[in-house]
Formats: structure tokens, C-alpha cells, sequence
């Protein structure tokens, strides 16, 4: 209830009240000894007497009396009687046998003296109820204005605590019927301005990194590429300069050749760069993003005719064509890593066989070059994070070592495998999920 | 292994909307044996007619193969694929697709004069399997608009069976018939199945599932179980039951 109506009906409680106990005291009368009335009652009474009604008690004139005549022996007490009860007496006079007038006895009319000790009551019954009811309204109305008022100031006070401590999740509860409603509304709109706030900077923060570090190894791959066309380049032009040609064109191969050498050079920078910053990254990411869904397996094949810049890649059988479960992107990331590491590293052809196992739903993919393999007491490590072959040769070819534990964890991603080990040389096999 | 008339392997077929791929066959591997009576099931959209149009070459798969007899169709051309589907297929559909404004007896004899010239052959086979699926002379005459749907289901049966085709591909032939009508055209399939037909049919009806002698259930484009019917007698009660339990297993 509002309090604005809770005054009004107060106001009309205790206006009832006020005319209740006015009306009350307005209708009890006392009566009043009205002398004439008295008189001519007593006249009655004693015309009656003298006619010979000897009754003692009665009622005459709508009023009762009783005689006391002298010659009764409890005269005196009656008397005493009525002057107690402030009862109005009157002489009941006799003519006597003398022609004189005689004192008969009294008449003792009994007015009423209980009327005035009951309006006494009545009043006190009244204003106790009165100020009861004010008591019972003032409590009322404090309570009203503690549950509609203090009481939210003390909700909003621990709410602002609770925000000052940094937990945006508490709702600020709302009550329609509140008179600080619109106030606690933009009080939790702020909680939830600043909730999304703080989220955004979060995802916000989440994404550059993750952008980061997509970044600096989608970008490995082209400055691979660089390089190894920078080493072609540097192969063929020092294999025209070894044929006879005339001064100036050799001048100008041998110069050619110095600046392939500098580019080669500065690639090895970028990609040593590129390392850092993606090792920096993924450790606060711990995994890239993989979106498994289901494609044809002909996609693989483009994956690494792509990567076939020297033509050294031979496929050994068809490619058996069915829906494979991958993330298009990072299997090709994979195979790029798998066939830069054999560039890299062997420098041979690369041969590659499809096997469909219809019954265990697995496509592998056999990628083998003809190097000269890994380390056989290192080769259970190479798909650890960070590892790199301790040969000297490994040793001085740029690298961040993370090549084969990314492509491990981008396949088991994908619900694959990756299986590496020596056949003449260095083997991957790739296991892949069949729908 | 030798009677195996149609095998598919790796089978997939997928819908591309822009850059949304829709996978409807995933992988599927079937055998069908010459005399087979092939059900394939399946909740709505679970690829059942998408499966039956590949398989018969009206569509083609988007990867692997097909082989009929040995001859890998899916490589075929859309010409060379026609004239095999005129050949060794026999179709049949829920709309029935008889030409109104020809008679019964056209309709018919227009698909085999597809295959053959031979006019009179056509017409004595027409004449000979009319009265098979038990559609009197009176018959001959009329137009696809005077007969009952049953009546004009047991032509399109005719039809598909006028060039003695290998195989009948059956796409709910009963689901726009009413019940009796229904009995009547499965009756017919039932006999043309036994006199050495194969026949593949899509359904969603359990009495008509019960004819095949093998069940493939279809779920979002796998087939995830199949059932042998084979067994038991057509009129076994034991294969409505078993086909029953089957069905309720899939979650039909």
C-alpha cells in the first residue's frame, strides 16, 4: 500500500474516531434535579398521600421515589441513604388534626447517580482505544517507510560493496512498487555497462592474441617459401656462372647472387622474429583454434600441390575419395609443416600414399622423403613442444621447434593421429577420421 | 560375388548453398545382389531419395563410385548415363507421371520404344504384363485420367518393367495410394521381385517395408544398421515382428 493512501486512510480512521467518541459523550446525559419537576411530583405525592394511597415506593411523573415517613424506625438510615447517593428530598408535609402542618416524613426521589460513572468508563474504554489505534497507525507507517524506503537504501549499500569488489554477476533485484525504482535500475545498468565492459576487454585481449599468434605462423609459411626460393635461385645462378660468359653478365650474376644471399638472410631474421613472438603468444594460449567439419578428401590433394614448388612430390596411389571430419586450414597446416621440415631438413623427393580403412573409418596419409631421418633416440620427441634435433646441421637451420607439435596438436584436434618414424627416411603418417 | 548387380562405394553426395556445404550421403557403402528386394528407410531427411537418385543415376555423387555390373556408371557422361538408365533401370514414383493424353498402352510402349524399335514385341509384353498386374483389355484404351490410383500405379509398374530392366527403383510407390490399392501394387512388386527383378525402395511404411528381404535404415545420411530379412518366409508373422523391433531399435 502506498503511503500516501495509508495517510488518507488513517486520517479517515481517526476522524471516525474523534466523531464517535464526540457523539458519545453528546448522547450520555445526566439528569439533571430539575426543581419544578421535583416539586410537582412531590405535590402529586402528597395529594396522593392525603387521598389515601399509602404506598411507600412507586413511580410518579416518570420518576421513583420512596417515602420515608418519621414514624418509620429506619428513618434515618433511608435518609442517610439517599443523601449518600446525592438523591434529591423532599418533606412530605401532613396537615394535622390542628389545622397545622405537619412534618409526615421525607420523599426521596431516586434520580440516578450511576449514569455519570459509566460515562467515566465509557470515556476512559474511548481514548484507550484512541490512542491504541494511533500507536498501532505511527507503527505502521514506520514499518512501511523501512520496508519501502531503508530497507532497499540497505540492499543498494551491499550491492555497491559487492561491485567494489569486483563481482559484476550480482543482480541488483528490482521492485516495481519501489519508490527508488528508476534509481536501483540504473544502478544495476551500471553494474551491467561495467559486466560487459570488462568482458569485452577480456575477449578483446583474447583475440589479439590469438590473432598474434595465427599471424606469426601463417606468415612462416611464405618466408619458408622466400627462402626456399632464394636457395633455387642462388643453385641456378651459380650454376650459369660456372658456364663461360662474358665478363659483365658474370659480374653481374656473381652480384645477383650476393643479394639472394642477403635476402636468404633476412628471411632467417624474419622467421627467427616470427618464432619469438608466436612462442610468446601460444604460451599464454596454450592451443590454436580448430573447427572440425566434414569435407571431401579431395582437398588434401591441392594441400600439397601446393607446397610442390621443386616437384618433388609424388603421389603413390589415387587419393580415395570420401568425407573426411577436418579443419580444411589446419591440416593444410600441417602437411606445409610436415613437407617445409623434409625441405628443410632431407632435401629429397617425397613420396606419398593414401590407405582407406573402410572398417576402422581412417584415411591415413604416408608422407616419407629419402633423408636422412631423425635421431633414433630423439625421434619419440619430435612432436614435443619447443624440441629441435641436437645435430649440428639442425642446429644451424632456423627454427622454432614447434612445427611438429603443432601439427600433433592440430590433428588430435580433429580427432586424428600423427605417427612419425625412420623408413629410409624420415616418415609421417597421418591418421584422419572417415565420417 | 558374382551376383552382385549394384555396388557403391564411399558414396557421398553434398548440396553446396554458397559457402554452407550440406552433406546428405556421408561414406555409404551398399551391395545389392541381383534378385535383392532392398528397403531403404529412414526419418524425413535422412537422404533416403537423395541415396535412391544416386544410386540409379539420375543424380550423380559428389564422391565415390558406382558400379553396375562391373562398369563404373558414376564416371559415365550425362548422355551415356540416360541411355544406361533407359536400359537397365525401371523407375516408379509416389506421383505416378503417366502422359494424360496418351492411352494406357502408349504410355507404356513410348519407354520401350526408347530401347527397341520392335513395336509389336513391345505391345505383346505390354499386353502380357498389363494382365500380369491384373488390368483387364478393357484397360488398354483409357487415359491415365479414367483409371483409379491404384489402377494407374500398376501402369507406371508396366511401364518400368517394359524394357526387362535389371533394376526397380521404387520411390514410395504406395504413399499416395489408399490401403487396398497399396496391397494391390506391392502384390505386384512382391511378384515382380520374384520372377528375378531387384528391386530398391524408399519408404516410410511399415507393411510395405515388410515385403523386402532386406532393410537399410538411413540416419542423417549413414546407414547406421540393416536388417536380413531374407530368412523368413514372406508370410512368416515373425517378420513383421522382428521387423518391428528392428524399426523401434532405429527410434522409428
Amino acid at each position: 500500500m502506498k503511503i500516501r493512501n495509508m495517510v488518507i486512510l488513517f486520517t479517515v480512521i481517526m476522524l471516525g474516531a474523534y466523531l464517535a467518541v464526540i457523539g458519545t459523550i453528546n448522547a450520555s446525559q445526566i439528569n439533571r434535579v430539575d426543581v419544578t419537576e421535583i416539586n410537582q411530583v412531590a405535590k402529586t405525592i402528597e395529594q396522593d398521600w392525603h387521598a389515601g394511597d399509602a404506598e411507600e415506593s412507586g413511580t410518579n411523573g416518570g420518576m421513583s421515589y420512596q417515602i420515608a415517613l418519621v414514624t418509620d424506625e429506619n428513618y434515618q438510615a433511608l435518609l442517610f441513604d439517599g443523601i449518600r447517593n446525592r438523591q434529591t428530598i423532599i418533606d412530605l408535609i401532613g396537615t394535622a388534626a390542628d389545622g397545622q402542618e405537619e412534618l409526615l416524613g421525607k420523599i426521596i426521589i431516586r434520580t440516578d447517580g450511576s449514569e455519570e460513572a459509566t460515562m467515566k468508563r465509557n470515556l476512559i474504554v474511548m481514548i484507550t482505544l484512541t490512542f491504541g489505534l494511533v500507536m498501532l497507525m505511527v507503527y505502521l507507517l514506520i514499518g512501511r517507510v523501512h520496508t519501502t524506503i531503508l530497507r532497499p537504501f540497505g540492499v543498494m549499500k551491499g550491492f555497491a560493496r559487492k561491485i567494489a569488489d569486483g563481482d559484476l554477476e550480482f543482480r541488483l533485484p528490482m521492485d516495481r512498487g519501489n519508490y527508488f525504482g528508476a534509481f536501483t535500475e540504473s544502478f544495476d545498468l551500471m553494474r551491467e555497462e561495467l559486466r560487459k565492459a570488462r568482458q569485452g576487454e577480456y575477449q578483446a585481449n583474447i583475440s589479439k592474441k590469438e590473432l598474434v599468434a595465427e599471424l606469426s605462423h601463417d606468415i612462416k609459411t611464405p618466408v619458408a617459401t622466400i627462402k626456399a626460393i632464394c636457395e633455387l635461385l642462388e643453385i641456378k645462378l651459380a650454376q650459369l656462372s660456372a658456364g663461360d660468359l662474358s665478363g659483365s653478365t658474370a659480374t653481374t650474376i656473381s652480384e645477383s647472387i650476393a643479394k639472394i644471399a642477403v635476402i636468404d638472410a633476412k628471411a632467417d631474421t624474419i622467421d627467427a622474429l616470427i618464432s619469438n613472438l608466436f612462442h610468446a603468444t601460444l604460451e599464454e594460449l596454450e592451443m590454436l583454434k580448430v573447427n572440425v567439419s566434414e569435407q571431401p578428401s579431395t582437398v588434401i590433394v591441392s594441400m600439397f600441390t601446393d607446397m610442390d614448388n621443386f616437384g618433388k612430390i609424388h603421389f603413390k596411389n589415387e587419393l580415395p575419395a570420401c568425407l573426411i571430419f577436418c579443419d580444411s586450414l589446419r591440416l593444410g597446416q600441417v602437411i606445409d609443416n610436415i613437407i617445409s621440415n623434409s625441405y628443410k631438413y632431407a632435401d629429397t623427393d617425397i613420396d606419398i600414399w593414401f590407405n582407406l580403412d573402410k572398417t576402422d573409418k581412417k584415411l591415413t596419409i604416408k608422407i616419407k622423403d629419402y633423408g636422412a631421418g631423425v635421431d633414433p633416440d630423439e625421434c619419440p620427441l619430435v612432436c614435443e613442444k619447443f624440441f629441435r634435433g641436437s645435430g649440428e646441421s639442425i642446429q644451424n637451420t632456423p627454427g622454432s621447434g614447434l612445427g611438429l607439435y603443432l601439427a600433433r596438436q592440430f590433428m588430435a584436434a580433429m580427432g586424428g593421429s600423427i605417427r612419425c618414424y625412420n623408413e629410409d627416411g624420415f616418415t609421417v603418417e597421418l591418421g584422419i577420421r572417415v565420417v | 560375388m558374382s551376383n552382385t548387380i549394384l555396388k557403391a562405394e564411399m558414396l557421398s553426395k553434398t548440396y553446396s548453398n554458397g559457402s554452407i556445404m550440406q552433406h546428405v550421403l556421408k561414406n555409404l557403402n551398399i551391395e545389392i545382389k541381383a534378385g535383392d528386394f532392398t528397403v531403404i528407410m529412414g526419418s524425413s531427411g535422412s537422404g533416403k531419395s537423395t541415396l535412391l537418385y544416386a544410386l540409379s543415376g539420375m543424380d550423380k555423387p559428389t564422391l565415390g563410385t558406382i558400379d553396375f555390373k562391373g562398369e563404373a556408371i558414376s564416371n559415365y557422361s550425362n548422355d551415356k548415363l540416360a541411355v544406361f538408365r533407359r536400359k537397365h533401370c525401371g523407375f516408379v514414383f509416389q506421383q505416378i507421371y503417366l502422359n494424360d493424353t496418351m492411352t494406357v498402352l502408349d504410355n507404356i510402349m513410348i519407354s520401350g520404344l526408347l530401347v527397341s524399335r520392335d513395336k509389336k514385341a513391345i505391345a505383346n509384353r505390354a499386353k502380357e504384363l498389363l494382365q500380369q498386374v491384373g488390368l483387364s483389355d478393357a484397360c488398354y484404351h483409357k487415359y491415365p485420367s479414367q483409371l483409379s490410383g491404384g489402377e494407374a500405379q500398376r501402369v507406371a509398374i508396366v511401364r518400368a518393367l517394359i524394357n526387362a530392366p535389371e533394376i526397380v527403383f521404387a520411390d514410395e510407390p504406395t504413399g499416395a495410394l489408399n490401403s487396398t490399392n497399396a496391397i494391390n501394387v506391392l502384390d505386384v512388386m512382391t511378384e515382380v521381385n520374384a520372377s528375378g527383378q531387384s528391386i530398391i525402395m524408399v519408404t516410410h511404411d511399415i507393411k510395405t517395408a515388410r515385403r523386402a528381404n532386406r532393410i537399410l535404415y538411413l540416419k542423417d545420411g549413414v546407414i547406421i544398421d540393416e536388417l536380413n530379412l531374407g530368412a523368413y518366409r514372406k508370410d512368416d508373422p515373425d517378420r513383421h515382428q522382428i521387423l518391428r523391433e528392428f524399426l523401434e531399435s532405429m527410434g522409428w
